[in-house]
């Protein structure tokens, strides 16, 4: 197990090093003038030029690499005398249009975008694999082609639209929720709740829909296996077997099919964000985009592709705790 | 995928490979397997649908002409000021002049809106497909051919590229090559995300397809290995391509949208799907229709082509259900 | 071989007693009739071994035993272990036999124990489930389990996995799991036909013993007569869901009587005997089970068919006794009482067997 730990750790790093350079080539090296790109709008020559210095911009391109790295372990200064800022690790680059490291600013709102993201995998995780196994040990009946049915629609719904649908149904004409907001859980419980219900079901329906699919499908072969039989041979009672020993099978393959997923639950969340006007990071990230505020378009993309192949790692190694045959290989 | 933040394609996992008919493609698994589409109602009728919106979106600028309203005309007097800006009338101002009503604020025709906003959505995402599929199957053969370090590397982009948050990357792309011409960006965007789900179908099959016994005996026989590969190959690669680009343009119709949802796709004034819907936010509460036309449409072509891809594989799979 | 079994006393009940077994199952080309009309009976420390080609209805027999069937499955007879019914019988009753008073292996170990649970788990689930107790004890039961189907290391090998043995010590894993509850009846679906020659004897004397130990009856399904040989007191041959012979395995080796046995010894090589010159196969391929031939199923492929005349073609041949005592009744009760389903005429089947089929009753086992 400690071997695959570490080999999987080091293939992560390998990962982050190439998304490191990737980013850095399209955001300081693409850009024409990355100096007035990173000043933002309204920048004075003088500003630019400063920057021009300070950054290293006019150092060859490894030792500019090389800095952005290391700033992002150790943090960085940036400027001299009276424009000095300092940005502590982690360094991700420093905003000059909102005067705040670019860290500060997506972690106030870190807890907005968990709030939705986690919210929502759960939702369809919990959702999606229920459905679909009952869909699969129902099979052919009537529950079973209503989920088809509905799951197959559900595909077909794009994150932003089933938010609109949802807005108007259950706000505008029911009345039965209130506008989405993020009230933090701490404070209270009861509005966070329903301030976050319509972005969880808007983000989660289509992974619902399709992880009921996959789970019915792989439901279906996992019980067609001989180990079922052997099971029922020892007396144990269906449920035990379908849950212990068939979805238990089953799940692993959904484990596999997760990791690809966390990618489009960030870009869920960003659309989400946006539908809603709820201050995630995803909100940051597009009026970044917006004002071209490089620095933080940089910070957000960085950090989501940590996420990322975090998650993954995290995904690999749950993997690795249900299927011997992977760590032990 | 992760362009399932926007919609969702169902994980084609490796062991499916087995359920793509083997042999070469003769006419006859052919018209074995357009025998069984035909007999498929759901998947019939999501081709003539498909059919439908492309018609609707090729012959876009005659149906303007018939109903003498092109998409950029505002017609401001059907639009009541009182309520801000509200075409007036129900239904949100459809009449027999104006089919679907009325955009709120500005007047623009909705029907006119939505055949020009059908073209952009078929357009990016069919000539992306397109591009997917040449780079994919380049890519793939290279990687199950050679195997070794070359599929590696392959692999492990595809991997990378698969798992990484593509729309995040979409946008901050987007953002930072402004100058590039917009459709010509999404095509290239979309495709660079997009094919590595292709890619792997495609170097999975040619990496069984390289293990099997007549590689063996056509070697055995001093035929040229690769020529006899190419020669098998190609065919076989025919329905898993054809399958997974049906499932494909889905996928990216609903990436389009959500980019020009977020305001990075096509620039206004030029219709689109996405952007009308982003501008419906404004108006969901007083004129539900301007959501509602496009998003049905939106809706329709998504799940055409879905159910026209599942359809084409349960007809080309030789096991049948 | 295991030791000759004295027939049960008339007026006791046989341990397990099978009588007119069948099972259909319906689909959408018809009806599938997988096994018509199976008996047999067994006492404690007694095997019965049912041998036929793949399609024959050997392993839907021994589903049928247990009530493994799922769905739409459709099982009529009688099946009584210990004189309680298990055909119809309710859910509850069922799982309580199963891997209680009768245990089941199957063929093959790797994909019938779960490639995600340790061994020892899943011994101890199978033991829990009956006998209930803590989990440290289940473990130590667990422990002696292994120890008794000879995994060597047993203590440290219970936390391994399924993929971490060899072919042989997952067969007897199941073994293990199997009889952890100290069944009356083991129902034993192809436990060597996945394994090599060598392991296949280690697992067979291991079975042998374990009978002896704990007094079992075992059901043996094969397409093996050499294991049958080896294993069985009787023996039932059974041909497109039918049984086609029935007799003590001492009679089906010396004095076979239906066509298709001979052809499956036929088909034996034995050391012993005088080498044949070419090895005799049966013709032709296993009958379909929703619409098998007319009148008796062999008929297509038997090579006395065209001796008989149309009876073969017209009329199913009814199982019936042929040696001293025989009678019609299930089980085997006269001792080296044997029935065949077959239209030859008795008196003509000794000349018709072919020539170094059958022996004297030296050279039956080894």
């Amino acid at each position: 197990m400690a071997g695959f730990l570490l080999r999987r750790i080091l293939g992560m790093l390998i990962v982050l090093l190439c998304l490191l350079a990737v980013t850095f080539i399209i955001f300081y090296v693409f850009p024409a003038n990355p100096a007035r790109d990173i000043c933002g709008k309204g920048c004075t020559a003088a500003t630019v030029a400063s920057i021009d210095r300070q950054l290293g911009l006019n150092k060859p391109l490894w030792a500019q690499f090389g800095q952005y790295v290391s700033g992002i372990f150790t943090g960085r200064r940036f400027g001299q005398g009276s424009h000095l800022v300092a940005c502590n690790f982690p360094c991700f680059g420093y905003s000059y249009q909102d005067n705040l490291p670019v860290s500060t600013l997506i972690l106030q709102r870190l807890p907005v975008t968990a709030s939705i993201a986690v919210g929502a995998a759960i939702l369809w995780l919990a959702g999606g694999v229920t459905i679909g196994a009952v869909a699969a040990l129902k099979k052919n009946t009537w529950v079973d082609r209503v989920v088809t049915a509905t799951s197959l629609v559900g595909l077909a719904l794009p994150v932003f639209l089933v938010a609109i649908v949802l807005l108007f149904l259950l706000t505008a004409k029911l009345g039965v929720l209130p506008d989405p907001s993020y009230t933090s859980i701490f404070v209270n419980p009861g509005a966070f709740f329903t301030g976050m219900i319509q972005p969880w079901i808007a983000l989660a329906m289509v992974y619902a829909a399709v992880y009921a699919r996959f789970t019915r499908a792989k439901l279906i072969e996992a019980m067609g296996e001989q180990y079922i039989t052997t099971a029922r041979a020892k007396g144990l009672r269906e449920r035990r077997t379908v849950v212990h020993h068939g979805l238990r099978s089953a799940i692993t393959p959904v484990i596999t099919i997760l990791g690809m997923d966390f990618g489009g639950l960030l870009g869920g969340a960003v659309i989400v964000e946006t539908v809603y006007g709820l201050p995630g990071i995803g909100q940051l990230f597009l009026q970044a985009v917006d004002k071209v505020d490089i620095p933080v378009v940089t910070g957000c993309t960085l950090l989501a592709g940590f996420f990322v192949i975090a998650a993954n790692l995290i995904v690999d190694l749950v993997y690795a705790s249900l299927d011997p045959r992977v760590r032990l290989a | 995928m992760s362009l399932t933040s926007l919609g969702a394609q169902e994980p084609l996992d490796d062991s499916q490979l087995l359920l793509l008919p083997a042999g070469p493609g003769s006419q006859s698994a052919w018209r074995v397997g357009w025998t069984r589409f035909r007999r498929d109602p759901v998947a019939l009728a999501s081709l003539i649908v498909i059919g439908l919106l492309i018609v609707m979106a090729v012959l876009a600028p005659v149906l303007t002409a018939i109903n003498g309203h092109p998409p950029d005309a505002e017609y401001q007097n059907h639009l009541d000021p009182l309520l801000g800006g509200l075409p007036s009338g129900s239904v949100g101002g459809v009449s027999g002049s104006f089919w679907f009503g009325l955009e709120p604020g500005t007047g623009r025709d909705l029907f006119s809106m939505i055949v020009y906003g059908a073209r952009v959505s078929l357009f990016v995402s069919v000539s992306a497909t397109i591009v997917t599929v040449v780079v994919a199957t380049l890519m793939g053969i290279t990687a199950g051919f050679f195997g070794g370090w070359i599929d590696t590397i392959i692999s492990r982009l595809m991997d990378l590229l698969l798992a990484f948050p593509s729309l995040i990357f979409m946008i901050a792309l987007v953002a930072v090559l402004p100058s590039v011409p917009r459709l010509l960006l999404l095509i290239i965007i979309l495709s660079v995300f997009g094919w590595p789900y292709l890619g792997r179908i495609v170097r999975g099959e040619t990496m069984s397809l390289r293990e099997r016994e007549f590689v063996e005996a056509a070697r055995a026989m001093g035929a040229p290995v690769r020529y006899t590969l190419l020669r098998e190959l190609l065919p076989n690669l025919l329905t898993p391509i054809i399958v997974t680009s049906m499932l494909t343009v889905p996928t990216y119709i609903t990436a389009e949208a959500g980019l020009s949802f977020l305001g990075l796709g096509i620039e206004p004034p030029t219709p689109s799907w996405g952007s009308m819907l982003a501008n419906s936010l404004n108006w969901y509460a007083t004129d539900p229709w301007y959501f509602i036309f496009p998003g049905f449409f939106l809706f329709l072509a998504v799940f055409s082509f879905n159910m026209a891809g599942d359809g084409l594989q349960r007809a080309l799979d030789p096991r049948g259900d | 071989m295991s030791p000759a079994s004295t027939s049960p006393s008339p007026g006791r009940d046989p341990l397990v007693a099978v009588d007119d077994l069948h099972v259909e199952f319906p689909t959408n080309r018809g009806v599938v009739r997988a096994v018509t009309g199976v008996s047999f009976s067994l006492g404690r420390g007694e095997t019965v071994g049912i041998v036929g080609e793949s399609g024959s209805g050997k392993s839907a027999t021994a589903l049928a035993l247990l009530g493994l069937h799922r769905g739409s499955a459709r099982v009529h007879g009688s099946v009584r272990l210990d004189g309680q019914e298990l055909v119809g019988a309710s859910d509850g009753l069922l799982r309580s036999v199963r891997g209680g008073r009768a245990g089941m292996i199957f063929q093959d170990p790797l994909s019938a124990l779960h490639p995600h649970y340790r061994v020892g788990d899943q011994i101890i689930e199978a033991y829990r489930t009956h006998r209930g107790g803590s989990k440290r004890a289940a473990r130590r039961r667990a422990v002696e389990l292994l120890e008794m189907v000879r995994i060597p290391r047993a203590d440290r090998r219970v936390d391994d996995y399924p993929h971490q043995f060899s072919g042989g010590m997952r067969q007897r894993i199941m073994i293990a799991m199997a009889l952890s509850c100290r069944p009356d009846l083991l129902v034993a679906d192809e436990p060597t036909t996945a394994l090599d020659v060598t392991t296949q004897a280690e697992v067979l004397g291991l079975l042998r013993d374990l009978q002896a130990e704990l007094g079992m009856a075992i059901v043996l399904i094969t397409h093996d007569l050499g294991v049958v040989g080896e294993m069985a007191d009787q023996v039932v041959v059974m041909y497109a869901g039918r049984v086609v012979e029935q007799a003590s395995v001492e009679s089906i080796f010396s004095e076979p009587g239906h066509p298709y046995t001979w052809g499956l010894l036929g088909s034996l090589v034995s050391l012993d005997r005088p080498r044949p010159d070419r090895l005799l196969a049966i013709p032709g391929q296993p009958p379909s089970l929703v619409n098998p031939p007319t009148g008796c199923a062999f008929h297509p492929r038997c090579p006395h068919a065209e001796t008989v005349g149309a009876a073969c073609q017209h009329e199913i041949p009814l199982l019936l006794g042929t040696g001293a005592g025989g009678g019609t009744g299930p089980g085997l009760g006269n001792g080296g009482g044997r029935r065949v389903a077959c239209h030859l005429p008795v008196e003509r089947r000794a000349e018709l067997r072919p020539a170094g089929i059958g022996t004297t009753s030296e050279e039956v086992g080894s």
